[in-house]
């Protein structure tokens, strides 16, 4: 199978490329180093009017051998306060990654999930407690002023800080 | 000097002493020339200008006991050892008991040589293969092997297609006859019609005395009965986008051809009457292949044997434009790639497990699916056959292991 994985890859690969100029909150999506294709770094901007605004959060993407079967391991680099995130290791809870992942996704989709993830949170599956019980007790300018500094804090700088 | 074991070589002169001559190696004679240093003039120096070989260029060893120099043949068989000979020569008392060395070494690089098959041809040999080579015509050559054993010659046929034989000459050739690799012809089940064209399906004969020219007439006979086949074929491959065999050969009587929609017909057609209606299978979703099923059932009786069978076949399909060939589309859309592995050929097989939902119609390889749906807990199973949803629209897909 692992012949198979690389040459999905480099299909997705050569779509990415392609499709460049569509993807307005992608900054960049591409493999670390030329000749791995199974470790790829994504950076997502934040959206305007949103409290991200401005950041730029960098993504550790890990290719499994066993992809598309499995889905790819994915983690923020960059710091982010997001109920769906852990603050520590950067973990994403996204439905799409776990249970509900199938072939049919391709990295860029999953990107572009992760990107309407940020300003579509999920407060009832959390892993940022702190940040999910604001948006549940309905504290949505707490909420809001609290991601806004953590990503002046964090994202506005030059992303490889971690 | 006791040169006297050597009736071959002649002494030149004695001042400096100088032998010219050959040396008599397993049957052959190899050219030497050499030079011995005078006893009481103490010229070292060579002169070997004069009595050299015509064609010797530098001294093959030298050493205070003289120096040899030889023909192209004998540095050939001795490159490679010069240095171990050096050193035999330093250790020499004097050049015969050397000479007698050299004989040795060279005994033994020839024989291991001719061991490994490098064996001279007899002249007999190389006149025949020229003339039956002559015969034919040189410009039909387009291969030849270093000593002639393997020639490739092509042939076109009345349609200007190009096909190559290829001739072998044994090393014994002509007592023993050439042999010829057949021709790359369909296989024809029915033995009977096969026997009426005087197909001889065990290939070329090529007897003892029958040469390469009537070889090749037979073989174009061979050519001529299959043209109109060919025809047939080549159709097929220009004029639609043939998903299976990736690259057809002369023999292959099978073609699958892409009818858009991931659909395709694979047709079968008999090599000695390419124009009758051929065995066909239909694949694709059962909504989209059962209409042209019954369109080709109603419309059987349409079929012209004045038209090649693609035409025919857009003619009982009523497909008005025309199967979708490589003038009119674009590869990518009829080679729809796997939704799992994105490639259309792998590992042999195209996709051809399709999601049967109209709207959806996403193709897989039955590997790649069988694979997916089995590392999905929903999945269920019935003996061999999985039921899951498709990894596309989520409506349920069912296949079968593939066969290993």
């Amino acid at each position: 199978m692992s012949s198979a994985v690389h040459r999905r890859m480099l299909k997705e690969y050569m779509a990415i490329q392609k499709n460049a100029a569509t993807r307005p909150h992608l900054e960049l999506l591409e493999p670390i180093q030329e000749d791995d294709l199974l470790h790829w770094q994504a950076i997502l901007l934040g959206t305007a009017d949103s409290a991200y605004e401005g950041g730029r959060f960098k993504l550790d993407i890990v290719i499994p051998t066993s992809y598309p079967i499995q889905s790819p391991t994915i983690r923020f680099v960059t710091k982010i306060c997001h109920p769906n995130v852990h603050f520590k290791t950067g973990e994403i809870c996204l439905d799409i990654l776990k249970s509900e992942w199938t072939p049919a996704w391709t990295l860029e989709s999953v990107c572009v999930a992760i990107s309407s993830l940020l300003t579509n949170p999920e407060p009832s599956s959390p892993l940022n407690c702190d940040a999910a019980n604001l948006l549940r007790c309905g504290d949505t300018a707490g909420y809001n002023s609290l991601v806004k500094m953590y990503t002046a804090l964090y994202a506005t700088g030059d992303c490889d800080e971690e | 000097m006791a040169m006297h074991q050597f009736p071959l070589l002649v002494q030149w002169s004695s001042e400096p002493e100088i032998y010219h001559g050959f040396l008599s190696v397993m049957d052959r004679e190899l050219e030497i020339c050499i030079e011995m240093p005078g006893t009481g003039a103490g010229r070292t120096g060579s002169t070997l200008t004069k009595a050299g070989p015509r064609n010797a260029s530098k001294n093959i060893l030298s050493s205070r006991i003289g120096c040899i120099s030889g023909s192209e043949e004998l540095k050939e068989i001795l490159s490679g050892q010069e240095t171990q000979l050096q050193q035999k020569m330093e250790e020499a008392k004097d050049m015969a008991s050397f000479l007698v060395e050299l004989v040795d070494t060279l005994e033994v690089t020839m024989s291991n040589r001719s061991a490994k098959g490098d064996k001279e041809r007899p002249l007999r040999y190389w006149t025949h293969v020229m003339e039956q080579l002559d015969a034919l015509g040189w410009d039909r050559v387009t291969l030849v092997d270093q000593d002639l054993s393997r020639v490739q010659i092509e042939l076109c046929d009345a349609s200007q297609r190009k096909h190559l034989i290829t001739a072998r000459f044994p090393p014994a050739y002509p007592t023993m006859p050439l042999s010829i690799a057949p021709l790359e012809i369909p296989v024809c089940e029915d033995d009977q019609l096969a026997a009426q064209h005087g197909l001889n399906m065990g290939g070329l004969s090529s007897k003892q005395g029958i040469g390469l020219e009537d070889v090749i007439r037979q073989a174009e006979g061979q050519l001529e009965i299959f043209r109109e086949f060919w025809d047939v074929m080549q159709d097929f491959d220009e004029r639609t986008w043939v998903i299976d065999p990736e690259k057809p050969t002369r023999a292959d009587k099978v073609r699958r051809c892409a009818l858009g929609n991931h659909c395709s017909i694979q047709v079968t057609v008999q090599p000695l009457s390419p124009r009758s209606m051929p065995d066909t299978r239909l694949f694709g979703p059962t909504a989209s292949i059962e209409p042209m099923r019954t369109k080709l059932y109603q419309n059987a009786g349409l079929w012209d044997v004045k038209k090649l069978p693609r035409e025919n076949l857009e003619v009982l399909l009523e497909l008005e434009s025309g199967f979708p060939s490589p003038i009119s589309t674009n590869k990518d859309d009829i080679n729809v790639g796997c939704g799992i592995c994105y490639s259309f050929r792998f590992e042999g097989q195209i996709p051809d497990q399709l999601c049967s939902h109209v709207k959806c119609q996403q193709p897989f390889h039955r590997a790649c699916l069988y694979e997916w749906l089995r590392s999905v807990p929903t999945t269920r199973q019935s003996f061999h056959t999985l039921f899951g949803a498709c990894p596309y629209c989520g409506e349920t897909i069912t296949t079968s292991a593939p066969k290993t």
